[in-house]
């Protein structure tokens, strides 16, 4: 039952579902892609801050890095990872390698067969809308060692290169350190009503053995899409069966944001976890009109071996505590709303009480419950990650600090190492 | 005595057939039950239900929530999200050790308030059910800035 659970729990956690692309991009490809960021920081530098654990100088590397991800060029309004490529894109034998951004969006229900496909009313936690997107070197690195591909995967598990640390395994070609993959995590906003948003705050929301889902969080503010909420207006809105008196109201000026089309609302409603998450949300599926506003997003980049980890969550007081700590002032407006915690290592720097790093995301990693080590508030980006392999296997229960190489299946012998990327192992095609 | 009692065994007979008809247990209770699925086949505690609103109607997309443990004592919480379908109606099927009456159930609907929840738990036969009925009152909602 719990194994079940647990698999159930697959298709809501990590990167990438399915739907098509059949040849890599082109110079004739007609999408302009501004897709490398490009962190001032060293590798060795990274390295060095990765065993030094020093989080003030990491939090400062991680904001320059959202700060590229945030940013604008002359003349282009849209930021970098609006001209991504979707999980539609990465894993599928064929399909519109065209298809960019959330405004994309496109996703199979098909798994590999470990995750059970969701029933169209019933999930296992909380439904989240979220969607993962590859940079052009991410992207290219799957498709050109074909690893959207089940059967490349089972080649490589037995005539891949061996792994540097789990040296009982094989692992996949090393990604690029130019490549970025990000899963954003998206609320829906009604195009003619106030819409409530939940607001996590880590005093007010403990531990719970469920997780800590977001219909769990104990305040929430109004969001209207008219973009004329002025920020200190209050007003009374209702979430989850309550009603909450005097919330703040903002406009989704402070989000970053796209509005729905046609397309899109279409591509939305057929997605069993997206119509999910809109019906908490709006109480109906999504319609063209209506807005959908960036509320969280896990972000790694290939910048040292095992990845750097930057989470980030909007806020309505994004200026106060520790998560917002080092945020540089030169960040645009909107993106100044997001909080942020950073991993450089599952283990380093240790918390107050000696334990583990804790780098988790409200969204998308709290609502996963305690499997005996603790819930998603307890959980590290690249704890989980490090796990990343094929088969395919169970991510939960949450686990904690260095892989447990003994005990752990994830780490048994004759496995494919897929770069810390479950997306790989979870959503590869046959 | 023998038309009597032919009588009253008419009325017996149709007092049988209308509590069979107006017994929701008997004839709604397994909301959407689809025998030919696998699924619906396997052991577990079946939770069925419906939702209205304040004139009666069924309602679709209201978020029904079921968080409980594996087992009473079981290490392991989880919390299940289902929605009504089209017709206001939902079923699922829980484990066989969880314990109805420590089920935490939710009922909500956005633009709407729970007014009632009903949990009414069936343990008698080869297959217990829990039929769960709620009733939202439509509270509107707020309008944008003009």
């Amino acid at each position: 039952v719990i194994d079940r659970h647990i698999a159930n729990g697959f298709t809501s956690c990590l990167i990438g579902s399915l739907l098509a692309v059949a040849s890599l991009p082109t110079s004739a490809d007609p999408v302009t892609v501004r897709s490398i960021l490009v962190a001032s920081d060293s590798t060795s530098t990274l390295a060095q801050l990765r065993s030094s654990g020093d989080l003030d100088l990491q939090r400062r590397h991680a904001w320059k890095v959202l700060n590229e991800l945030a940013s604008t060029s002359v003349g282009n309004e849209s930021t970098a990872f609006e001209s991504w490529y979707g999980e539609g894109a990465v894993f599928s034998a064929s399909g519109d390698p065209n298809t960019r951004g959330i405004g994309g969006f496109a996703r199979s229900s098909g798994d590999n067969g470990v995750v059970t496909a969701h029933d169209r009313f019933a999930f296992q936690g909380v439904p989240v809308l979220s969607y993962t997107l590859y940079n052009d070197a991410a992207y290219t690195h799957i498709r050109a060692n074909q690893l959207y591909k089940v059967a490349q995967l089972d080649r490589l598990r037995i005539s891949g290169r061996q792994d540097e640390e789990i040296t009982v395994d094989r692992a996949i070609p090393e990604f690029p350190a130019q490549a970025v993959v990000l899963k954003t995590a998206w609320w829906p906003v009604a195009a003619q009503r106030v819409t409530a948003l939940p607001i996590w705050d880590p005093a007010e929301n403990p531990n719970r053995r469920a997780g800590n889902d977001y219909t769990t969080w104990q305040r929430v503010v109004a969001i209207d899409s008219s973009n004329r909420g002025s920020k200190g207006a209050v007003t009374s809105i209702d979430f989850a069966g309550q009603v909450y008196r005097r919330v703040p109201r903002f406009g989704v000026e402070s989000f970053f944001h796209v509005e729905v089309d046609a397309k899109l609302a279409k591509q939305l409603s057929e997605d069993p976890e997206a119509r999910a998450a809109s019906t908490i949300a709006l109480g109906r599926a999504i319609r063209p009109g209506d807005i959908l506003i960036l509320v969280a997003a896990n972000l790694a980049t290939k910048e040292i071996l095992n990845w750097v980890w930057v989470t980030f969550w909007w806020h309505d007081h994004a200026n106060r505590g520790s998560f917002a700590a080092q945020r540089p002032s030169n960040l645009r407006a909107e993106w100044r709303h997001y909080l942020m915690q950073v991993a450089f290592d599952s283990d380093k720097p240790l918390e107050p009480d000696g334990q583990p790093h804790v780098c988790f995301n409200p969204w998308l990693e709290g609502r996963f419950p305690d499997g005996g080590h603790g819930g998603g508030m307890v959980s590290n980006c690249l704890a989980c990650h490090q796990r990343a392999s094929y088969p395919p296997i169970n991510f939960l229960p949450v686990t904690r600090g260095p892989p447990d190489r003994a005990g752990d299946p994830a780490y048994a012998p004759s496995r494919l190492r897929t770069g810390f990327l479950w997306s790989i192992a979870l959503h590869a095609v046959p | 005595v023998r038309v009597l009692g032919k009588h009253l065994a008419q009325a017996c007979a149709i007092l049988f057939a209308l509590s069979i008809l107006l017994c929701p247990r008997a004839t709604l209770a397994q909301y959407g039950y689809d025998p030919s699925n696998a699924d619906e086949q396997k052991p577990g505690i079946r939770y069925f239900g419906l939702v209205k609103d304040e004139h009666g109607a069924l309602l679709p997309d209201v978020s029904i929530v079921l968080e409980y443990r594996d087992s009473a004592d079981g290490p392991y919480t989880f919390a299940v999200h289902l929605f009504t379908d089209k017709d206001g109606r939902f079923h699922t099927t829980l484990p066989l050790d969880t314990v109805p009456s420590t089920v935490a159930t939710k009922c909500f609907k956005a633009g709407y308030k729970l007014v009632q929840i009903t949990k009414r738990p069936d343990t008698i036969g080869p297959r217990a059910t829990v039929e769960l009925n709620c009733v939202l009152h439509s509270i509107g909602g707020t309008p944008t800035s003009p």
